[in-house]
């Protein structure tokens, strides 16, 4: 992917899903009855993603 | 699955994207949407809160050890075969968006059935396939765009905040979501 070796940096694992879900949820408060769903979403597949 | 260029890479990291979102609605609205209106004619509405609030229970008791609940602990074929990239990229993702290549062992995966015993309609269940998808998706990304990808998994296998709370805050989120049908 074309990234500038800036933004490439040793950030902690995650952080780019973390924001999305933050950035989802912020979305969602716009539509109060897709917050929740999109919240339990979001949530459930980093769990998932972070399971060994 | 990636290719080479970045060019190349982008749209593939774009279409493996799309893949996890259409895979996950797609699986929530075959999977858990006619079970929800199966819950829905099958349960009186004062009782769906209550039942949405006993699988959170049921998920966090297995998730503490409570006891077994079955996982999914297995790997779909490794391979895509003779797919174009951006083809092959599009369906790999929709199969992890979809849980068939899934290999979990998280139990909080079970709190994707609140909905079922909310009732839940249509739009609220899509809305948490698609978020799970792109969440879903936006891990192996993540991890892509980084120089040191050993040291995203040593830092992940160490376990980050991320890992700790994701199953916490599911739970939240399922518990909100049967307060608000509740209310």
């Amino acid at each position: 992917m074309a990234t500038p070796a800036l933004t490439r940096r040793q950030l902690p694992p995650l952080v780019l899903p973390a924001a999305a879900a933050t950035a989802a949820l912020a979305a969602a408060a716009t539509f109060p009855a897709a917050a929740l769903p999109v919240a339990l979403g979001a949530w459930l597949a980093l769990s998932v993603s972070a399971s060994p | 699955m990636m290719e080479r260029s970045p060019v190349g890479e982008l749209r593939a990291g774009l279409w493996f994207l799309a893949g996890t979102v259409a895979g996950g609605a797609g699986i929530a609205m075959a999977v858990i949407w006619p079970l929800a209106e199966i819950a829905r004619f099958a349960l009186p509405e004062a009782l769906r809160p209550w039942a949405g609030l006993a699988v959170v229970a049921v998920a966090a008791a297995a998730v503490a050890g409570a006891f077994e609940l079955p996982r999914v602990d297995r790997q779909a074929r490794q391979t895509l075969g003779e797919l174009p990239p951006a083809l092959g990229a599009f369906v790999f993702g929709v199969e992890i968006g979809a849980g068939i290549r899934t290999h979990t062992s998280s139990l909080a995966l079970y709190l994707a059935l609140v909905p079922v015993a909310l009732g839940a309609g249509p739009a609220a269940i899509v809305a948490m396939g698609a978020a799970f998808g792109a969440a879903r998706g936006l891990v192996p990304i993540d991890r892509f765009l980084r120089i040191d990808g050993l040291g995203w998994d040593q830092r992940l296998a160490a376990g980050s905040w991320v890992v700790r709370a994701a199953p916490a805050l599911a739970a939240v989120a399922a518990l909100g979501w049967a307060a608000v049908t509740a209310a």
